[in-house]
C-alpha cells in the first residue's frame, strides 16, 4: 500500500495534477509501450495490442480550495475547487503546494457555506516568507493515510485509489490482445473535463472508468445498499451515464468466472469519467467499476483493502479477455 | 390511433432501448432504403443517400421509468427514477420489472391512516415507496437483480374527441411522426438525403442525439417532441397550448430562424393549424444537444401539446399529431434552404 499512500498524500487539486502525474509516470515506465501527455494534462499510458481499443480511466485530481481574498489581517478567504462540503471543513487543516499549512475555522456560530469560514495560515501571507500564500493559490485538505486491518482512511482516495488500481492492473497484464489505454485524467471534479478530451483523442471502442462511489453503510446512512468490504461495485447507472449492456455483462461474467465478489451500483446522484467518455464522438460502449467509499470529499475518505484488491483482479481479468 | 397505441405499449426506458429499437428498426425498414443502429442503440433510417443536402428528422425513442435499487429482506423492492418523474404520481402505480423474467408489481407506500400529521401534509418521497410483487426476497433473487429496468404497465385508452391517454406518448408520438414522414416521403423525388433518427437516452440528458448527430452530421435537423397542453392550473404558463391547436413550431435561440419560418410559412400556406412556441433558452429537447454538435447544426422544433407530462396518463389529441407530420412533409416537399 506504499504506492497508494504516496498517491493519496501527494498534492493535486483539479487543474494542478502535475505531482500526481510524475509519480504515476515513474511507476508505469517499465510496463508501458508508450506514454503521452495531452494538452490538458491527461497522462495516457498505452499497452499495445492488435485487438479492440479499450480505454481505462481514473482521475488524478482531488477536490480543494482556492484563495480569493487575503484580508488586511492576513486571514485567507477562499472558494471551492470541486464539491467541497462546508460542514466538514471546520477545524480541519489545508495545505498549499509550497508546503504552507492553514487552519480552517468558522466566522459564525452555525456555518453552512464556504463564506462562513476563513483560513488562518499563520502569517504565511505576509510578503516575502519562503512559504508565502497568494491570491489564486490552490490548497487541498490534509488527511493522513491510516491503515487499520482491512480499512484505509486518507484524503484523496477519490480517485487516487482508481489511479492505483489502474497502475496495478497494468503491472499484472500480459499477453492481452486488447489495445489498452490507461488514462489518468485531469479535472474530473470540475465536470469530467479531462476524460472528455482524452476520449476524443483516443476514440476507443470500449471504456471502463474506475472511481469511488458513495457507501453509506454507517449510522444515519442506508440510502444505498453498497457495503464496505463486500467487493468492488459494477456500475449500472449514475447521473452521468446509463452503463452499456456490453460492459455490464462483461464485468459481471468475468467476476462470476473468476469467483470475484462484486456488488451492483445504482446511484441517482453524481457522475464519473464514464459519463464524458460514452457520449464522445459517435458514442463509446462504456461502464465503470466503483470502489465503495465512506465519507467522500472529506479528509477521511475510507475504503476497504479487499475491495481494492478485488477491483484490481476484476479489471485485470476484464482487460485480458476479448470483448 | 391504433398505431400510436401500439408504439406506446412498447417498453424502453433510457439506456434500455435495444428491444424497442429493433421493433422501430423493422417499422422504418418498410419505408427507408436502409436502417442501421449505433453503439448506444440509436436507430437511423436513410432515404436517398447522397441525393443532396442532408435533412435529419429526429424523435427520441426512450421513455421515463424506474430502476431497481435494492431488494430488502422481506422482498420489498426500492427504486430510483430514470428521467424526470414527480414522485407524487407514483403511489398505486402498476409496473413491470424487466429481469430474467418480467415481474409484475404494484407501488406501495405507508397508508394515510398510519401517517403522522406531519407526514400527511407532504407527498411521498421516492425513498419512501417500494414495489411489492408478492414474492419473498429469495424468490425474487432468481428473477430480478439490482439495476433491472422498470416500466409502467401500459394501458393506452381512447378519450372523447380524438384524444388518447397513455404512458410514453412522450415521445412515441414523435416516433409515430418519424415513421409517418418516412412513409409519405419515400417515393418523392426530392433533392435531399433524408435521415430519420430515433434517438436513445433523451430523458437522462440528450445523450443519444448527441452522438448520433455527430456521426450523421446533417445540414439541418427537425426535432419532434412534446410541449405542454393546457389543463386546469396551467393557464399562467405561456408555454402551454390547448389540445387541438395543431402543431407548435418552436422559435428562439436554440432554433434556426429560417427553418422555423419555413415551417410556419408552410403551415400557413397549407392551412395546417399551428401555434408558435417561444423557447427563450434551452428548448428542453434533443435540439439543444444537436445544435452545437460538430461545427453546428441548424435545428427546427415541432411539438405536440400534451397534458400531464411524465405521468402514466399523458394525453394528446390525434389531429395535432397529424398536423406535425403534415407540416414536416409539406415543408420538405416545398423545399428548404439549408
Amino acid at each position: 500500500m506504499e504506492l497508494l499512500r504516496r498517491l493519496c498524500q501527494a498534492f493535486g487539486p483539479s487543474g494542478n495534477e502535475g505531482k500526481i502525474r510524475e509519480i504515476i509516470k515513474n511507476e508505469v515506465k517499465p510496463y508501458a509501450d508508450e506514454i503521452t501527455q495531452d494538452t490538458l494534462g491527461n497522462l495516457i499510458v498505452r499497452k499495445k495490442g492488435t485487438g479492440k481499443k479499450i480505454m481505462l480511466s481514473a482521475h488524478m485530481d482531488e477536490v480543494g480550495i482556492i484563495v480569493t481574498v487575503i484580508d488586511d489581517k492576513n486571514y485567507i478567504h477562499f472558494s471551492n475547487i470541486g464539491g467541497v462540503k462546508p460542514e466538514t471543513l471546520h477545524s480541519s487543516k489545508v495545505e498549499f503546494e509550497n508546503g504552507a499549512v492553514g487552519v480552517v475555522y468558522k466566522k459564525v456560530e452555525k456555518p453552512s457555506k464556504l463564506a462562513d469560514f476563513y483560513i488562518d495560515s499563520f502569517d504565511a501571507c505576509k510578503g516575502d516568507k519562503p512559504y508565502s500564500v497568494k491570491v489564486g493559490d490552490v490548497g487541498v485538505m490534509r488527511g493522513a493515510f491510516d491503515v487499520f486491518g482491512d480499512f484505509i482512511s486518507s484524503k484523496a482516495l477519490d480517485d487516487r485509489v482508481g489511479c492505483y488500481i489502474l497502475i496495478e492492473t497494468l503491472k499484472q497484464i500480459s499477453g492481452s490482445e486488447n489495445d489498452l489505454y490507461f488514462v489518468f485524467s485531469v479535472q474530473e471534479e470540475l465536470g469530467l473535463r479531462g476524460a472528455k478530451t482524452a476520449a476524443a483523442g483516443i476514440s476507443p471502442d470500449y471504456a471502463i472508468a474506475v472511481d469511488v462511489t458513495t457507501c453509506d453503510d454507517f449510522p444515519g446512512g442506508g440510502k444505498y445498499p453498497l457495503k464496505l468490504g463486500e467487493g468492488p461495485a459494477i456500475k449500472i447507472k449514475d447521473n452521468s451515464i446509463m452503463c452499456h449492456p456490453i460492459i455490464k455483462k462483461h464485468l459481471s461474467d468475468v467476476a462470476q468466472k473468476h469467483n470475484i465478489k462484486v456488488q451492483y451500483e445504482v446511484l441517482d446522484v453524481g457522475g464519473t469519467d464514464a459519463g464524458a467518455i460514452h457520449t464522445s464522438g459517435a458514442g463509446v460502449a462504456t461502464g465503470a467499476i466503483s470502489i465503495p467509499t465512506r465519507y467522500i470529499h472529506t479528509p477521511c475518505e475510507t475504503v476497504s483493502i479487499s475491495d481494492v484488491k478485488g477491483a484490481i483482479n476484476l479489471l485485470t481479468k476484464a482487460c485480458m479477455e476479448v470483448l | 390511433m391504433e398505431d400510436l397505441m401500439k408504439l406506446c405499449s412498447f417498453e424502453g426506458i433510457s439506456g434500455f432501448e435495444f428491444e424497442i429499437g429493433n421493433k422501430v428498426c423493422n417499422m422504418l425498414r418498410q419505408h427507408c432504403d436502409f436502417v442501421d443502429t449505433d453503439v448506444l442503440g440509436n436507430v437511423v433510417g436513410v432515404i436517398g443517400k447522397g441525393r443532396g443536402k442532408k435533412i435529419m428528422i429526429e424523435a427520441h425513442l426512450d421513455e421515463i421509468g424506474l430502476m431497481v435499487k435494492n431488494i430488502d429482506d422481506k422482498g420489498f423492492i426500492s427504486f430510483v427514477k430514470i428521467g424526470g418523474i414527480n414522485p407524487a404520481t407514483l403511489p398505486a402505480a402498476e409496473v413491470f420489472i424487466h429481469g430474467k423474467e418480467k415481474v409484475f408489481g404494484v407501488i406501495g407506500s405507508k397508508p394515510p391512516h398510519l401517517q403522522t400529521e406531519e407526514e400527511s401534509k407532504k407527498n411521498y418521497k421516492t425513498d419512501e415507496m417500494y414495489i411489492d410483487a408478492g414474492f419473498s426476497r429469495e424468490e425474487l433473487l432468481g428473477k430480478i437483480q439490482i439495476g433491472d429496468a422498470i416500466t409502467f404497465v401500459s394501458k393506452p385508452v381512447r378519450l372523447q374527441n380524438e384524444k388518447m391517454a397513455s404512458k410514453s406518448i412522450d415521445n412515441r408520438m414523435g416516433i409515430w411522426c418519424l415513421i409517418e414522414c418516412a412513409k409519405r416521403l419515400k417515393g418523392k423525388d426530392l433533392p435531399y438525403e433524408l435521415v430519420f433518427l430515433a434517438a436513445v437516452q433523451e430523458e437522462v440528458g440528450l445523450r443519444g442525439a448527441k452522438v448520433a448527430s455527430y456521426s450523421i452530421n446533417p445540414d439541418a435537423a427537425i426535432v419532434i417532441d412534446v410541449t405542454h397542453g393546457i389543463s386546469p392550473y396551467t393557464e399562467s404558463s405561456s408555454n402551454a397550448f390547448p389540445l387541438g391547436c395543431g402543431v407548435a413550431v418552436g422559435v428562439g435561440p436554440n432554433l434556426h430562424p429560417s427553418l422555423s419560418k419555413a415551417l410556419i410559412d408552410t403551415a400557413k400556406k397549407h392551412e395546417i393549424p399551428h401555434v408558435i412556441e417561444v423557447c427563450a433558452g434551452n428548448s428542453g429537447t434533443d435540439a439543444w444537444a444537436i445544435q452545437i454538435t460538430k461545427k453546428g447544426i441548424p435545428c427546427a422544433l415541432v411539438s405536440v401539446p400534451l397534458r400531464y407530462m411524465h405521468t402514466q396518463v399523458e394525453t394528446v389529441c390525434m389531429s395535432d399529431i397529424e398536423a406535425v407530420a403534415s407540416t414536416i412533409c409539406s415543408t420538405i416537399e416545398e423545399g428548404m434552404e439549408c
